[in-house]
């Protein structure tokens, strides 16, 4: 039999110590050519030729083309800050932004706590835990704008729509659902947190695997309800995973672009418009990448900020 | 296990020295042309599934370059694309050929990313054998010629007959002002259950025939240099506003989707839940063919008259244009294919039957009625040819084509038209979706807007 207590102090008491490795001595080059050092490098020229020319070259280039002006045909003009400027002037960006972080701010009251649930429920199952890992996933293998297509239907605004056929039954309704100012950016959130619930909630399940079962065995013994077994136990040892997921959902909401895309094209009356969607209106309608970009590359600066602030918030927490 | 070790190496070292060949050959440039010889791509080949059309332009290729045998065509299936198409003009694989939407001709003009082919159609004498009024639609303020107009329309008021049977109305007589349209709104609404009238607002469809709407109600949106947005100069943007805002709150003739796009308001307008939207006449195409209306049921009437005045509207049609990249002697050879592939079914016969029963293989639409891009002679003369192969109910089009003579056809905003129309977007939005709704107000800050954007 083991308490909670003694438990914490087995945690406590740490790994065995680490044995030191001794120092390296020099190794010359055939030395190293004939070991593992070059085969090393040429291992990993494939994957930097690919990651440099797919990823850091089109980050460099749109970084550049921010200080541009471009068609694509003439040579690139100069223009310093012009479209920085541009940016900054336009009075939509007010308002994608204040969309943009109320859409992560509905993502993260809906979309934390319900994969957390849905883990820690499922976690607890003795039996059939597999169809319900299946059902949690299942939303995540539609394609994404299938899905949305799908919403589509159901948010239909006339009283025959699939939601507000439902709601009718029970005297409610009709809404307008993404064709209200007030409802669309709620009704495009739950379809996403539907759509992405399911990869956050296999990674939870996996972080729960980690958790010692003994440390239940003995809250149990002492009589700890579950609720207090999850709140002390489970919640405190997923910790680091949990900051991390909240981070990871942070910058992909504050990246939305499909959703809004598609159900609403950023209405109604600018309801839904996002930073990612008005980067789309700069670059495909309005045809000026140099603004664009400049947008691109603020967002993903602000995004930079955001982490390194959460990251150093956060840090005495996780290694708590 | 030395072996492999040994082999290692090497097949790395091979893997490596592929992937930077491949990278390179990216940068790599093609070799120079044959001196006297020219080649040209040309997009919009019909796609595989396509059977009979695709067998017909194949032809045409070939019978073109047999009686050009200095050009030679290298056909595709690429079309015009807003998101993909600039990329591919920077990667330099852009057909030397390709349609373009009128509405997305303005912005590419500016850009100077669409060749400059008044020499060449000079050189070839064709512009006598094309309609002034769309031509001057691919033409910047100095009548330099970008584009050639194959296909053309004037917005008018597309409705569902079917729909006015069940209503009471005549299907043979649509509405022909803006107060008939109002009543029959509230009429097929009462009667039906349907939208009596649709408005688009969405993806910049809404403020596209928004535009049109305004011209009719006497309005513009620019002035003639494109400087400054002009839509709230005038009452006449937000007599059509106040319109539309009676129709929906008091009226209740506009239904519940208050999002509708060119896509979506045709699916719905298909499906016979929208008796009457604005619109050209060629949505025919898609509400047959992708979405299965009965071809009886379409509808085209032209553009409402408000209070009394000659009514006005939005032309638009897609525009053949010539890569920026093109030499001298591709463009004489890209315009030289505009001309046979698109314009000789106006002069040739065999031509024009030859589609005319490809489209009929097909279960394509053969001909719809709309805004000729050649003479109206020319125009007559075509569909009397293909009248025995014609599958297109065209007498439905009568109060369409009858109707085009006495319309003002005016061409899209000058400069950054898709801008405006995102703009006018919006407006609608918030008149659909706030019972409150402050025209005036809304235009004037939507304008201020405008118009500092079309100073940068």
């Amino acid at each position: 039999m083991m308490s909670v207590s003694t438990a914490r102090r087995h945690t406590a008491a740490g790994p065995p110590p680490v044995v030191l490795a001794t120092p390296h001595k020099r190794r010359s080059f055939r030395a190293w050519r004939s070991g593992d050092g070059l085969s090393a490098i040429l291992f990993a020229v494939p994957a930097l030729l690919i990651f440099g020319y797919f990823s850091w070259i089109p980050i460099v280039r749109g970084v550049v083309m921010s200080f541009q002006q471009n068609n694509f045909v003439s040579a690139a003009t100069w223009v310093g800050l012009k479209n920085f400027s541009y940016v900054f002037r336009d009075p939509l960006l007010g308002t994608a932004t204040l969309n943009t972080i109320w859409f992560t701010v509905l993502a993260l009251i809906l979309g934390f706590p319900i994969p957390l649930f849905l883990a820690v429920f499922m976690a607890e199952l003795r039996r059939r835990r597999a169809i319900y890992n299946v059902l949690a996933y299942l939303p995540v293998v539609i394609p994404p704008v299938a899905s949305i297509l799908l919403w589509k239907t159901f948010y239909d605004p006339s009283s025959g729509g699939l939601f507000n056929t439902v709601l009718h039954l029970f005297g409610i309704g009709p809404f307008g659902w993404l064709n209200s100012p007030a409802a669309a950016m709620p009704s495009i959130v739950i379809e996403a947190t539907w759509a992405s619930a399911g990869s956050t909630v296999i990674i939870y399940l996996a972080a729960l695997t980690s958790v010692r079962t003994e440390l239940y065995e003995a809250a149990e013994l002492d009589g700890a309800s579950i609720a207090r077994r999850i709140w002390h136990i489970t919640l405190p040892q997923i910790r680091g995973v949990i900051l991390i997921m909240i981070l990871l959902q942070v910058i992909g909401t504050m990246q939305v672009f499909t959703e809004p895309f598609v159900f609403t094209g950023g209405g109604p009356d600018n309801a839904t418009i996002t930073l990612l969607l008005l980067i789309y209106r700069y670059a495909f309608i309005n045809v000026n990448y140099g603004a664009a970009t400049a947008l691109s590359v603020i967002l993903a600066l602000s995004l930079a900020v955001i982490s390194a602030v959460y990251q150093l918030l956060t840090r005495r927490l996780s290694e708590r | 296990m030395k072996k492999i070790q040994t082999l290692r190496v090497p097949v790395l070292i091979a893997i490596s020295g592929l992937l930077i060949a491949s990278a390179t050959a990216c940068t790599s440039t093609a070799s120079p042309a044959d001196s006297g010889r020219v080649t040209i791509t040309v997009g919009n080949q019909p796609t595989s599934d396509q059977t009979a059309s695709r067998a017909v332009f194949d032809q045409q290729v070939k019978t073109f370059e047999a009686a050009n045998p200095t050009i030679t065509v290298k056909a595709t299936t690429t079309l015009f694309d807003a998101t993909t198409s600039q990329t591919m003009l920077a990667g330099g694989n852009l057909p030397d050929v390709l349609q373009l939407p009128f509405t997305e001709l303005q912005t590419p003009i500016a850009r100077k990313q669409l060749a400059d082919i008044t020499a060449q159609i000079d050189q070839l004498s064709l512009k006598s054998t094309l309609n002034p009024a769309t031509l001057a639609i691919a033409q910047d303020a100095s009548k330099k010629i970008y584009g050639i107009p194959v296909g053309a329309y004037a917005v008018g008021l597309n409705y569902n007959r079917a729909l006015f049977s069940r209503a009471g109305l005549d299907p043979n007589s649509p509405p022909k002002t803006w107060s008939e349209v109002q009543a029959d709104a509230r009429t097929i609404s009462e009667k039906t259950g349907a939208t009596g009238f649709a408005q688009m607002s969405n993806q910049n469809c809404g403020g596209w025939m928004f535009t049109a709407m305004t011209y009719d109600f006497g309005g513009t949106l620019e002035n003639s240099k494109g400087t400054a947005a002009t839509f709230a100069n005038t009452s006449a943007a937000a007599d059509a506003l106040s319109l539309i805002h009676t129709m929906k709150w008091d009226d209740k003739s506009m239904g519940s989707q208050n999002l509708y796009d060119c896509t979506s308001i045709q699916q719905d307008f298909a499906a016979g839940k929208i008796g009457m939207y604005l619109k050209a006449p060629d949505d025919y195409n898609n509400s047959i063919v992708q979405y299965k209306m009965n071809p009886k049921d379409f509808g085209a009437a032209g553009m409402p008259t408000y209070n009394g005045t000659r009514a006005s509207t939005l032309t638009g049609g897609s525009v053949a244009v010539v890569s920026p990249k093109a030499t001298d002697a591709q463009k004489l050879a890209a315009v030289k294919w505009i001309d046979y592939e698109y314009l000789s079914q106006y002069t040739d016969k065999a031509v024009a039957v030859s589609f005319a029963k490809a489209s009929l293989a097909d279960s394509a639409p053969v001909a719809v009625p709309g805004l000729p891009v050649v003479s109206a002679a020319a125009y007559k003369t075509y569909f009397g040819w293909i009248a025995p192969y014609n599958n297109v109910p065209v007498s439905n089009f009568d109060p369409y084509i009858n109707a085009l003579p006495t319309v003002k056809l005016v061409p899209e905003p000058a400069n950054s038209a898709q801008q405006v129309y995102a703009s006018l977007d919006s407006i609608i939005q918030n008149v659909l979706t706030n019972k409150g709704a402050d025209v005036k107000t809304l235009l004037k800050t939507a304008q201020s807007t405008v118009t500092s954007q079309l100073a940068q």
